[in-house]
């Protein structure tokens, strides 16, 4: 490649820290991992049935050999709750995730390939999806369809996309412009194999990375949303549900707070880990070859 | 003092994941006053990174050991604050894109005057003064219209003016440009061309291009480096009339000129070797025609101007 | 050798972008046209439109006016679907190996695409295929299964090349193929397209701001200067006389081995003005050493002299370069 030194006269650093991103990967992925495995066989993981209250035992305080993260107001067991948890939260945050990496790089990738009025439209739909509160769609689903999994879960697809779509939207901006996408109509190669051959790879590590943050948001918002009571049924063992139980116990009983909030914060931060280690694997590569 | 900048034994290296590998591998040059050098050599030559290390500018990354003296001064080993100082009142640098050398948001005259007074203790008006004279020196037409611009008004041609006004505020004893005419047409180069032969006061000039015709256009005295080291060097009539080293001929018999004949040119076979690759012996064999065993066992030394051991004499036919 | 059968031919072609302060009319009203076997080159600087003229003529961009053929078929305004065949008659090689070949492909994936866009191929005759392309560019086809990422830019411009010729053009397309490549792997690349020229009689569409490259591989030399063209004529006159003052000035820019085309060097002054911002009367009279104070208000057309030359110039042939030419006997 030609000599490209276009340094100010200060010294500049070159080098990546490309050796840190694989170690960062390789936790995050563990941890996720270990946390879906959990999701996947949870009942191997109960300690009693989560749904089970006796209400002798309410509001007991954790212990060794009772209730490890102790009991709620109704008696069940708050540990048992939080594995019941993982399914749910994991599995919407996957579902969530899929639906609005589905919807925002469909969008993404048709607003910047198309050129005229189609992209002017587009991009101004991705524009009001930016811009839309995500709680009134959500109010509107759960009084149209009632709580559940399914309507949360295209609740939070629905929330989603706009931030992926933008983002796809503007990488495809600049791979359209490649120089062998240009060479690729010039041979008479069609849009659609365009896009499947070319951008769709090329997007692939930028996607990985916003899939993983939005993955991370989706658990947040899902979370707040069963708070709210816009989630999960009532009763139903998810970590929503349960910080909202834990309201009027936040003294006297502080375990039933302090167990989701931690699935919660570790669940989050194995997927920030996820995509900042992505994003670091990525940055080393595209700067490895360039020089 | 006598020499503008000495080299001694540069050699400049960068982290592989196979140890540190050598860019520039023991270099020694000298550049007297007023001197034209030109440092011909193609990508991965290690010219650019000699350049940047005689301004103790290379990247961070980089490893730089032996000596850049400039008068007593050493700059591989001279604290921070020294090199600062050398930096634009003694040497300084022209580079190939002058648009994200210069700050966007800041009109010429600031950032001239600003470099004056930073080596200077003169006052505002005297700094002015003397940022018009140098504008007029490097051929801005209407300086003093053109002081107030910002860089993004002026075009490309205008632009590397400015950056050789840049380098030539403070009356340097030396001015390394590298590939400064290389990003321009083919009509504003010659403009460049001339102003680089011709315009640049006092200061010895060192050219890196990869450009034989450019660095023949410009200086008096010819370096040719290869994968690292200098394999000839030679006033700018006897490199090109008489060239001794394989790959200096290699180069010369490369470009196509203006012949009715038009005979077919005779490129250089392969390509140079990667900077972490190893290679026993002289580093130009593996493409050498005259190549044989002694040159893949040792490694030429430079001596009399060239480090080949079996240079060539005679017209290139 | 070359027949005159025209294979690419456009009649006043124009093409305008939108740009925010108005209209830039990049190519403006130029006709061309190019034979079976011979090589065009198109000689300009940056804003000049040749890469511009390049690509149009390879409807990458839809002309704003005038016409465009090839053998003789109007193709101006054919729909995508009915250009299939002259895409597959027209290929091109870009000037930057790097970003021409999309670094997540193997060789064979890069070589075979222009042939997967107009046949339905298996895996072993892609391959087939592929290699034989990569053979004919002097590269093993050993190289199939790695990616394009792993070559240097010679070996990569070689695979650009070997893409090229996949289809088996007609007409080669080259906008700068060398400039981005090291001196000793240009005069390779330039060898590699003449030998290809020779053993299959394509044309070859040069664009290239390197004088001394375009004499030596082309028959007939087109000068642009803001969209426009100002000279065309067989290279060999065009080089040894040139009728314009701007193929002059471009001939005597070339950076030069010699002290007495230095010496005489025409330096011409300031810069191209913005294709929006074109001059009254000759465009290139603020820039013109001969200009007269008619330059600035008449247009020159492009005229034929007797000698088949054209030049848009009310002066032709009054600045003469020095040009040193060496001879090889």
């Amino acid at each position: 490649m030609k000599t490209k030194m276009t340094l100010p006269l200060t010294r500049r650093k070159i080098s990546g820290k490309s050796k840190t991103s694989p170690l960062t990967l390789r936790i995050a992925a563990t941890i996720l991992g270990i946390l879906f495995f959990i999701a996947i066989f949870q009942p191997y993981f109960y300690r009693a049935d989560p749904a089970l209250s006796d209400l002798m035992l309410r509001l007991q305080s954790p212990s060794l050999s009772g209730a490890w993260f102790g009991t709620d107001a109704l008696g069940q067991d708050v540990y048992s709750r939080i594995i019941a948890g993982f399914r749910w939260s994991l599995g919407i945050g996957t579902v969530g995730t899929l639906l609005g990496c589905l919807i925002g790089i469909t969008l993404g990738v048709s607003a910047a390939w198309n050129r005229k009025r189609l992209r002017i439209f587009l991009s101004r739909v991705i524009d009001i999806g930016i811009s839309f509160p995500y709680l009134i769609i959500a109010v509107t689903i759960v009084t149209v369809v009632g709580r559940g999994f399914w309507p949360l879960a295209l609740t939070l697809g629905l929330v989603c996309w706009p931030t992926i779509a933008r983002v796809v939207y503007a990488e495809t901006l600049t791979l359209r412009e490649r120089e062998y996408v240009t060479a690729a109509r010039l041979f008479g190669i069609g849009s659609a194999r365009s896009i499947f051959t070319h951008i769709l790879p090329a997007l692939r590590p930028t996607i990985q990375v916003v899939t993983a943050f939005t993955f991370a948001e989706l658990l947040i918002a899902e979370s707040g949303l069963s708070f709210l009571g816009l989630g999960a049924p009532l009763g139903t063992p998810t970590w929503g549900n349960m910080l909202n139980d834990s309201r009027g116990y936040m003294v006297d009983a502080p375990w039933m707070m302090l167990g989701p909030v931690t699935a919660i914060i570790v669940t989050i931060f194995a997927a920030n880990l996820l995509g900042e280690g992505l994003n670091a694997r990525e940055q080393s590569r595209s700067t490895r070859v360039s020089q | 003092m006598s020499n503008a900048i000495e080299i001694k034994n540069l050699v400049v290296s960068f982290p592989t994941p196979a140890g540190y590998s050598a860019v520039v591998r023991g270099i020694n040059l000298t550049i007297n006053p007023g001197d034209r050098v030109a440092i011909v050599g193609e990508s991965g030559s290690g010219k650019t990174m000699m350049g940047l290390s005689m301004l103790g500018i290379q990247p961070t990354s980089a490893q730089v050991e032996g000596e850049i003296l400039i008068g007593d001064v050493n700059m591989v080993t001279a604290p921070d604050a020294v090199a600062r100082k050398l930096r634009g009142n003694y040497i300084s640098m022209v580079f190939q894109e002058p648009l994200t050398s210069l700050n966007p948001v800041r009109t010429i005259s600031s950032q001239l005057s600003e470099s004056v007074r930073r080596h200077n203790s003169i006052g505002k008006k005297e700094a002015e003064k003397r940022v018009l004279e140098v504008l007029t020196a490097v051929g801005i037409p209407a300086p003093k219209e053109r002081m107030k611009s910002y860089p993004h008004q002026l075009s490309g041609g205008l632009r590397q003016r400015v950056m050789i006004a840049l380098a030539l505020i403070n009356k340097p004893q030396l001015v390394v440009a590298d590939e400064p005419t290389t990003a321009l047409d083919a009509t504003i180069q010659a403009q460049i061309l001339d102003l680089l032969r011709s315009g640049m006061g006092d200061a010895a000039l060192m050219l890196i291009t990869h450009d034989l015709a450019v660095a023949a256009d410009v200086c008096n005295r010819i370096v040719v480096m290869y994968a690292g080291n200098i394999v000839e060097q030679g006033p700018v009539s006897e490199i090109l009339s008489n060239p001794k080293h394989p790959y200096t001929r290699g180069l010369l018999s490369a470009i196509p000129k203006f012949d009715q004949a038009r005979p077919a040119l005779n490129p250089i076979p392969g390509s140079p070797p990667t900077i972490s690759e190893v290679v026993p012996g002289c580093r130009f064999a593996s493409r050498c025609s005259y190549a044989d065993a002694q040159c893949t066992a040792s490694e030429p030394e430079f001596i009399n101007n060239i480090a080949c051991f079996h240079p060539v004499t005679g017209a290139i036919k | 050798m070359s027949s005159d059968k025209k294979l690419i031919k456009a009649v006043d072609l124009s093409v305008t972008f939108k740009v925010p302060s108005g209209s830039l009319r990049a190519v403006d009203t130029v006709s061309f046209y190019v034979n079976a076997g011979e090589t065009v080159a198109i000689v300009g600087e940056s804003g000049s439109g040749k890469t511009t003229l390049a690509l149009s003529l390879m409807r990458a961009y839809a002309p704003t006016s005038g016409n465009l053929f090839f053998e003789d078929e109007d193709i101006t305004h054919l729909s995508e679907k009915a250009l299939k065949d002259f895409r597959k008659k027209v290929q091109m090689v870009f000037q930057d190996p790097y970003s021409s070949l999309d670094p997540r492909m193997t060789v064979s994936q890069v070589i075979a695409e222009p042939l997967r866009a107009h046949f339905k191929l298996s895996g072993k005759e892609r391959d087939e295929k592929a290699g034989e392309s990569l053979r004919s560019v002097g590269l093993s086809a050993d190289f199939l299964n790695r990616r394009a990422s792993q070559f240097s830019g010679g070996q990569r411009q070689r695979i650009a090349i070997a893409r090229a010729l996949a289809l088996d053009p007609k007409v080669l397309v080259a906008d700068e193929p060398v400039s981005a490549l090291d001196v000793s792997t240009q005069a390779q690349i330039v060898n590699l397209l003449q030998g290809i020229q020779e053993e299959r009689n394509i044309s070859y569409i040069l664009v290239s701001h390197d004088l001394r490259l375009v004499y030596h591989l082309a028959t007939r030399v087109v000068v642009m200067y803001l969209g426009k063209v100002v000279e065309e004529g067989a290279c060999d006159d065009v080089v040894a006389n040139p009728q314009h003052p701007y193929t002059a000035a471009l001939l005597s820019a070339v950076p030069a081995l010699d002290e007495a085309s230095r010496r005489d060097r025409i330096v011409l002054n300031g810069a191209p003005p913005s294709p929006i911002a074109r001059p009254t009367g000759c465009s290139f009279h603020p820039r013109c050493p001969i200009a007269r104070p008619e330059c600035s208000t008449n247009t020159p057309e492009l005229q034929t002299l007797p000698n088949g030359r054209k030049v848009a110039c009310f002066y032709p042939g009054e600045l003469q370069p020095h040009i040193s030419f060496t001879s090889s006997k």
